[in-house]
């Protein structure tokens, strides 16, 4: 279970600019394999939130407690994804995804099964030897998500991470996202600026808007699962991406009727 | 060569080197090998003009014969320095010295100057200790320590060896230095994630990441050693590509620097391509990654 209590995060300003608040107050928790999905404009703080989640920064005020220990800094039970796949261009596809392995038992001790499971999981058995930037982008970002889930982390984190595919492919990969998840089960963290990519992964949306970033409506997804592309056209889904847009867009009144 | 001008090619050849990098990939996955052989053809045809141009100015005798050699006259001083030498020695066993002197200071600048770049941009008392010292060398021409050298060292091969040590070390660092600082920050935070040691992360991740610039300040590194090898052999030798220049440059021998010259540059071109050779193989995601 991850826990947000009171947490707020605010950049110094340098050179004489007023300091950002990048995070208000925020309150809230995740329960164990839920898929929770963030979503607001740019600059609301959603990767700040992450980071501060994943311990590469610490909150200004406030704690994050995952499973009831206080996060201080990056640990193996999170796994991040960013929107570049960072792939090691030295390593080969296999390579890139034991990578964790690598670094906790060495490299004769790796698990080559577990490895080999994940390539199969992954769709990447054939691209094994590749070198990373022989890949698409969805490949790129299909071997980064493999990375992160063969050492069983218990949290994954992902900050937009189809955010620079195209449709197509982006499509393909969310489907993909949720088929891995219903798998492995770890508790996803989803960020994306995608109203739409919103609610069709997540159990719950959490909107966020910006100038202070903060919270601004939690809403839970009613849509069945498995789910898929066509559910965009239920009532059900509309009705969510209203409750959605209202907040996101306050200016746009047809939103505000019926 | 003034300190600002040195200090800007020394920087514009890095630019160089890394839009190269990039290029040759584009034109490996744009053109087809059909342009490749396009591009050969026009570089051909314009070094062709070129010496077409110098074999008529030479035959118009608009300089004097001995200032400017006709390209035939080049051509028979080369045969006679590799067949019957030059000052002693064959035009190979000059290269050979001059090879030797920077092959030997190039490769312990290299191995010096990574370590050193390395360290500095870990431990930051290190980078402040040694910084000043790096900002105030970098502008000094090669050539003012060339008097102090020989009064310390005399004429042996130590001071050009050194000489060329002290060229080409600063370039090192200073590439090292800045590919270990713009290793990309996910890149270290997906390790951390993975429950990396500071350690691992030093040796998977850092270093393998600095590596391209390593080899961008090697290559910048390599063309700066072969300026100082020529500057001092010739103010304190007997032998070497640099010598034979000022050598024949006493005897009005003009055929004779055109062919120490043109051993310099090929010389010098074929260590590039062999450091090019060597990069591709140890880096082969240079500009693609
Ligand atoms: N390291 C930083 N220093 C100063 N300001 C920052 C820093 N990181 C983010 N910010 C600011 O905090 C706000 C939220 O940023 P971010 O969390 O990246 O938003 P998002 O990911 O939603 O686009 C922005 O206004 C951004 O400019
Ligand atoms: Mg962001």
């Amino acid at each position: 279970m991850i826990q947000i209590e009171g947490v707020r995060k605010v950049f110094p300003g340098r050179a004489g600019n007023p300091p950002t608040v990048a995070l208000e107050e925020m309150h809230t928790q995740i329960e164990d394999g839920q898929f929770i999905t963030v979503v607001g404009p740019s600059g609301c703080g959603k990767t700040t939130l992450l980071n501060i989640i994943a311990g590469f920064e610490a909150p200004t005020v406030g704690t994050v407690l995952v499973d009831g220990q206080p996060v201080t800094g990056a640990g193996a039970d999170r796994a991040v994804v960013f929107q570049q796949a960072s792939l090691y261009p030295w390593l080969n596809v296999r390579d890139n995804v034991a990578f964790g392995l690598t670094l906790k038992h060495g490299r004769r001790s790796v698990d080559q099964g577990r490895v080999d499971e994940m390539l199969e999981i992954m769709g990447l058995a054939q691209f094994s030897r590749h070198a990373p930037y022989e890949l698409s982008g969805g490949m790129q970002q299909r071997v980064a998500i493999a990375r992160a889930l063969v050492v069983q982390p218990k949290i994954l984190l992902m900050d937009e991470p189809f955010g620079a595919l195209d449709a197509q492919t982006r499509g393909d990969m969310q489907s993909f996202l949720l088929q891995l998840w219903r798998r492995l089960r770890p508790t996803v963290l989803f960020i994306t600026h995608d109203v739409e990519e919103a609610i069709l992964l997540g159990d719950r949306v959490l909107v966020m808007t910006p100038r202070p970033g903060r919270l601004a409506e939690e809403v839970v997804v009613t849509l069945d699962r498995p789910r898929e592309y066509a559910m965009v056209l239920t009532d059900a889904f509309t009705l969510h991406k209203r409750q959605i847009l209202r907040v996101l867009r306050p200016d746009q009144a047809e939103l505000h009727t019926g | 060569m003034s300190t600002q001008t040195q200090m800007a090619k020394a920087q514009a050849d890095a630019a160089t080197l890394q839009a190269e990098a990039q290029s040759t990939d584009t034109v490996g996955s744009g053109i087809s090998g059909d342009g490749r052989w396009h591009r050969r053809l026009v570089s051909l045809v314009v070094a062709a003009c070129l010496v077409a141009v110098w074999a008529l100015v030479a035959a118009m005798h608009v300089f004097s014969r001995a200032s400017l050699p006709t390209p035939m006259r080049v051509v028979h001083d080369f045969v006679h320095a590799v067949v019957r030498g030059y000052g002693g020695h064959s035009l190979l066993a000059q290269a050979e010295i001059s090879i030797e002197r920077v092959v030997v200071g190039f490769v312990a600048a290299v191995l010096l100057g990574v370590v050193v770049g390395m360290l500095m941009a870990i431990i930051p008392v290190v980078h402040d200790g040694i910084d000043p010292i790096l900002q105030f060398l970098r502008p000094i021409p090669p050539l003012a320590f060339i008097p102090l050298l020989v009064t310390w060292f005399g004429i042996g091969e130590l001071p050009k060896v050194l000489l060329i040590f002290f060229c080409t070390l600063p370039i090192v660092i200073l590439n090292t230095l800045s590919g270990v600082r713009g290793v990309q920050e996910s890149r270290l935070r997906v390790a951390q994630c993975l429950g990396a040691t500071r350690s691992q992360i030093l040796r998977h991740v850092i270093l393998p990441s600095a590596l391209p610039e390593v080899f961008t300040g090697m290559r910048v590194g390599l063309g700066v050693s072969w300026t100082c090898l020529v500057a001092a052999e010739m103010v304190a030798a007997s032998r070497g590509l640099g010598w034979m220049v000022l050598q024949a440059g006493h005897y009005l021998q003009s055929g004779m620097i055109f062919v120490a010259i043109i051993s310099i540059g090929v010389v010098g071109f074929l260590m590039d391509l062999a450091l090019r050779l060597i990069e591709q193989r140890v880096v082969p995601w240079k500009g693609k990654a």
